[in-house]
């Protein structure tokens, strides 16, 4: 009795969510999906998909997507670790403030962020104008409209998604071990590489697949601060939608990358890390 | 309360001298909006207040001068209010007319939306018993579907500062000459007036880049490549790019140039040979106001308000008596929309080819 009111409650609880859901979420969804297979006036076609079969922009841009979010993960990890461990190390309340820092870039919208790049990053930016300062000559360095600014974008964005499951796993690791390997007379090099980072891998994996599948989709740091190079998947689906105005491929390509990203999330429900990022218990 | 929101021409009920649509509808309206709750049915007497034209088009400098021109004019001629909203958007004005809820009346279209848009259905033929066509200056403004009413031309923009007297190119084959004339380079990001440029500077005559000879546009696109530090999508960066000194010679039209120099810019534009199209205009098909949408379009055409425009623009009129209300000094500054040395934009040879050349176009940017 007593059972079936929690359960009653639960309901309750959650369904304003969960119709909220279906109705912004799910049924655009359900749209999309049938928009790929539905021509302009409306008569059913595979041709959507089968134009992404042959088409060469779109292996190139596919190539280009898994590239550059290949690169910012590395990038991201490569800045993230460091400052993961730095924090761990940290007593609490310290800890508590820097996280602020940390979380300082996800207060701020992409677009506001990319627009305050370009003053910075620009060939009349601060750090052009600084190094020109200090180093003399005519030559700008490129930091923007290339790979180079894509990056700076992304990996700034990516950070915390970053840092916070690495952080998870190293604070869980008991205090112990790396006491009891320095007891036993292991140095601190060793401790790191035969205890510390063993165990915090799979905080690493749930921070990459993560930070991987968040960039498939990017949109506006590509478009902003990259160059004519750096067209990726979303930007690819705009391109059909505005410019073509060819709705069926461009739903082919959102439904490909949805798969894409749903094949990742599975991948990163099977590690131990990532669970926690996914928000299961355990 | 009915969610659809309902139109019922009565027109053909009324005797009067006016004859205008009126609008029945539940809460969705804007009017409704403001106060009222249930369902608000306007009648006659207050519908003066009501006509009014949904009016998509570029912004900036554009809008200002539109509203100078021709919006004030016109509402104060007829009465009918012209909201304008921001730029047109194929994609949004696909949806709405598939949806059958079109919010946009008129539209400004860019030329790469006239074809593909007449295919999908998008524009309404010219109803040409309220718009009057016959003072045009030339057939190829009239088109079924669109009106052009006012031309504006693509040449090199610099700045005067750092490219003064004949240190900047002045047609495309200089342009495309990076010995004679050092420098980096912006063009648009999309093959439309790219490619007519690209045969220019290869030594294509402007009246004989249709139809385009793709093949050898894109081989001089590649010499030119390297040189190119900006693939321009926005617009008013083909001069804020030289403002900023991040490059130095743009594709730019001359009313950017214009306008950036009456702010205190110091730019140059040379249009000898220039990329000459005309601005088209459409009313959408499904819209809710058609009638007012044509008045605005046939009050686009008037000599006077043509030549306000091209004053505070300097964007080219395209009907006949405009030039005599324009002065000397600004008719200096008006490009000829039917120069002979220049390329006039064809639509029609574009057709719906722009979909497979700007694939084309990006997969040669990408590499």
């Amino acid at each position: 009795m007593l059972e079936r009111r929690a359960q009653r409650l639960a309901i309750m609880f959650v369904a304003p969510a969960t119709i909220f859901m279906l109705a912004v979420f799910l049924i655009p969804l359900w749209k999309v999906i049938s928009q790929s297979f539905t021509t302009m006036d409306g008569h059913f076609t595979w041709a959507g998909y089968a134009e992404l079969k042959t088409s060469i922009l779109f292996a190139k841009v596919m190539w280009n997507t898994i590239e550059i979010s290949l690169m910012a993960t590395v990038v991201t990890l490569l800045f993230s670790y460091p400052l993961a461990y730095y924090l761990a190390k940290q007593p609490p309340r310290r800890r508590a403030y820097l996280m602020v820092f940390v979380l300082l870039p996800f207060w701020t919208s992409v677009l506001v962020k990319s627009f305050a790049f370009m003053v910075v990053l620009g060939e009349n930016g601060f750090i052009n104008q600084g190094l020109r300062a200090i180093l003399g000559g005519d030559l700008p360095i490129k930091l923007l409209f290339n790979r180079t600014g894509v990056m700076i974008g992304m990996t700034h964005y990516f950070i915390p998604f970053m840092v916070f499951p690495i952080l998870t796993s190293l604070l869980a690791q008991s205090p112990d071990l790396p006491k009891a390997a320095q007891l036993m007379g292991s140095g601190a090099m060793r401790i790191f590489f035969k205890i510390t980072l063993p165990l915090s891998m799979p905080g690493v994996m749930a921070g990459c697949l993560l930070t991987f599948i968040l960039s498939l989709g990017f949109f506006i740091t590509p478009s902003l601060m990259g160059g004519r190079k750096d067209m990726m998947m979303a930007n690819l689906v705009d391109f059909y939608m505005r410019e073509t105005l060819n709705w069926p491929v461009a739903a082919a390509i959102a439904c490909l990358l949805l798969l894409l990203s749903l094949a990742f999330i599975s991948l990163l429900s099977r590690i131990p890390g990532g669970k926690s990022v996914l928000g299961e218990a355990g | 309360m009915a969610k659809k929101t309902k139109f019922v021409d009565i027109t053909k009920k009324t005797a009067g001298p006016t004859r205008r649509t009126f609008l029945v509808t539940s809460g969705a309206t804007i009017a409704a909006a403001a106060a009222t709750s249930g369902p608000l049915i306007i009648v006659p007497g207050k519908a003066k207040a009501a006509e009014k034209v949904v009016f998509a088009t570029w912004g900036g400098q554009l809008q200002e001068s539109l509203t100078e021109a021709y919006i004030k004019p016109f509402t104060k001629e007829t009465g009918i209010e012209v909201v304008v909203t921001g730029a047109p958007d194929m994609a949004k004005i696909t949806a709405q007319v598939k949806a059958g809820d079109v919010e946009t009346d008129i539209a400004d279209l860019a030329g790469s939306y006239v074809v593909p848009g007449d295919k999908n259905g998008l524009w309404e033929p010219v109803n040409t018993k309220i718009v009057d066509r016959s003072n045009i200056l030339d057939p190829k403004f009239n088109r079924a579907n669109q009106q052009g009413y006012y031309t504006y031309a693509g040449g090199v923009g610099y700045s005067e500062e750092r490219n003064p007297g004949n240190k900047h190119p002045s047609n495309w084959a200089e342009f495309w000459d990076v010995k004679k004339f050092p420098g980096r380079r912006g063009l648009r990001s999309r093959p439309g007036e790219t490619l007519e440029v690209a045969l220019m500077a290869d030594g294509v005559p402007g009246s004989k880049v249709y139809p385009i000879d793709v093949e050898r546009a894109f081989k001089a696109l590649d010499r030119i490549k390297p040189n190119v530090s900006h693939w321009i999508a926005e617009t008013p960066k083909t001069v804020t790019l030289i403002q900023g000194n991040e490059t130095d010679f743009t594709y730019a039209y001359n009313g950017r140039v214009y306008f950036a120099n009456r702010e205190g810019a110091k730019l140059g534009w040379a249009g000898d040979q220039a990329y000459i199209a005309p601005n088209w205009i459409s009313v959408v098909q499904k819209a809710r106001n058609k009638e007012a949408a044509f008045k605005f379009m046939n009050s686009l055409l008037n000599p006077e308000r043509q030549a306000h425009f091209a004053r505070l623009m300097t964007y080219s009129p395209v009907v006949k008596g405009a030039d005599k209300f324009i002065s000397p000094e600004v008719k200096k500054l008006l490009p000829d929309p039917l120069n002979p040395n220049s390329c006039f934009e064809n639509v029609d040879w574009w057709g719906d080819k722009n979909e497979e050349l700007t694939k084309r176009f990006k997969e040669w940017q990408m590499v």
